[in-house]
């Protein structure tokens, strides 16, 4: 008796699918966890506006490793720190970027996201977003090197949520750490693209 | 939003009876439903609709017969799969009521001015469309998420809701609302 009343329990489960609905308070209808209200942030960057980013090479989703000193060679670069896969904000921030990919692509820049969850981690929560048109990058192992490279690991090992964007000669031009409870206005970020124009 | 963890066992298979019984009848949550076309529960007087200090003064701009409204966000996934379809929704219905007069009107939801903008290059619907940052419609309309699609028809001078769509919105979904709207014809 128990397989067919599992096959029903099964089929059940299946003809649901998580991602056909938006919640007001959650824009990704995916199986989210809910971190609660965390400190604003809770690193202390050392980083300024017109010091030199810290080069770094990591593992991407593509298969590639990625290091930001190639890619300058050919683009300015966004970097989109968020702190973890499957969470409310981050689940809504990455999907806004891929309506807004036009403004990057008109500031001549590359966006990358970063988060300190490993491979198969991000590919799961990549996927289940309808997938990003950005290059995504696992800060995994050393576990928060390179956010903390950028001055931005938080104590409990996950990065905050910041945006550095780093010009061709790598030298960063827009810095926000921002509120990790709260997704970065688009149109700051926007604004500083534009501003990389001129 | 309902989490049901069921221990599968060799032996306790039994309990997986009254589990899908309750899945089933309960939908895939109880708060956030997958999809739903809820019964029309909504009416509106005409002193809401033209009282210029209410919400819906700003939507029901036009003595159309029909109003229908498609509320989206940038931020959602579901609504960045569902533009293309709202797009259509926006070419389809004066082919299909080529009598009747239409307004169509985009709400994005929780969305500045410039987001809504964004979403407009991306995904050109095609009609008007207004932002709602401060998410002032979404008590008056009952909006539980994005993408939803309403439809209203004028009665003399009151609107009632005949059509609710929630959840991505696709293809199929236009087809069963341009029959509803027939019935009401």
């Amino acid at each position: 008796m128990a397989f067919p009343t599992l096959f029903i329990l099964g089929t059940t489960i299946m003809s649901c699918n998580p991602q056909v609905m938006c919640t007001i308070s959650e824009p990704v209808d995916l199986p989210i966890f809910q971190p609660g209200y965390l400190d604003p942030v809770d690193s202390q960057t050392h980083l300024k506006v017109g010091q030199k980013a810290p080069d770094f090479l990591l593992p991407s989703l593509s298969g590639e490793e990625v290091r930001l000193s190639e890619l300058i060679k050919d683009k300015a670069v966004v970097i989109t720190f968020v702190p973890a896969a499957w969470t409310p904000i981050c689940s809504e921030q990455w999907p806004g970027y891929n309506v807004a990919e036009p403004f990057f692509e008109e500031a001549n820049a590359i966006l990358i996201g970063i988060t300190v969850d490993n491979l198969p981690t991000l590919h799961a929560w990549t996927e289940e977003m309808g997938g990003v048109w950005f290059e995504v990058l696992s800060d995994f192992y050393p576990h928060g090197k390179v956010a903390a490279q950028f001055g931005i690991l938080r104590s409990v090992g996950m990065s905050e949520r910041a945006l550095f964007i780093i010009d061709q000669e790598g030298i960063i031009q827009y810095i926000d750490v921002h509120d990790i409870n709260e997704r970065p206005p688009l149109d700051e970020l926007i604004h500083a693209l534009e501003t990389l124009k001129k | 939003m309902l989490s049901l963890k069921l221990p599968i066992r060799h032996n306790t298979g039994w309990l997986a009876i009254p589990a899908s019984l309750l899945l089933m009848f309960s939908g895939c949550q109880t708060d956030e439903p997958a999809k739903q076309n809820v019964p029309s529960v909504s009416h509106h007087s005409a002193s809401e609709l033209y009282d210029e200090g209410s919400p819906f003064h700003k939507i029901f701009t036009s003595e159309a017969d029909f109003v229908i409204l498609t509320f989206f966000d940038l931020y959602c996934v579901a609504c960045q799969q569902s533009a293309d379809n709202f797009k259509i929704l926006g070419e389809r219905i004066p082919v299909a009521f080529p009598d009747k007069k239409f307004q169509v009107t985009g709400v994005g939801i929780g969305d500045t001015e410039f987001e809504l903008g964004v979403f407009l290059r991306k995904y050109a619907l095609g009609y008007d469309c207004l932002a709602d940052p401060e998410k002032e419609f979404e008590v008056p309309f009952a909006i539980r998420g994005t993408p939803t699609v309403l439809v209203f028809q004028r009665r003399g001078p009151d609107c009632q809701e005949i059509y609710r769509h929630e959840g991505r919105f696709r293809l199929d979904d236009l087809e069963q609302m341009v029959t509803k709207v027939k019935e009401y014809l």
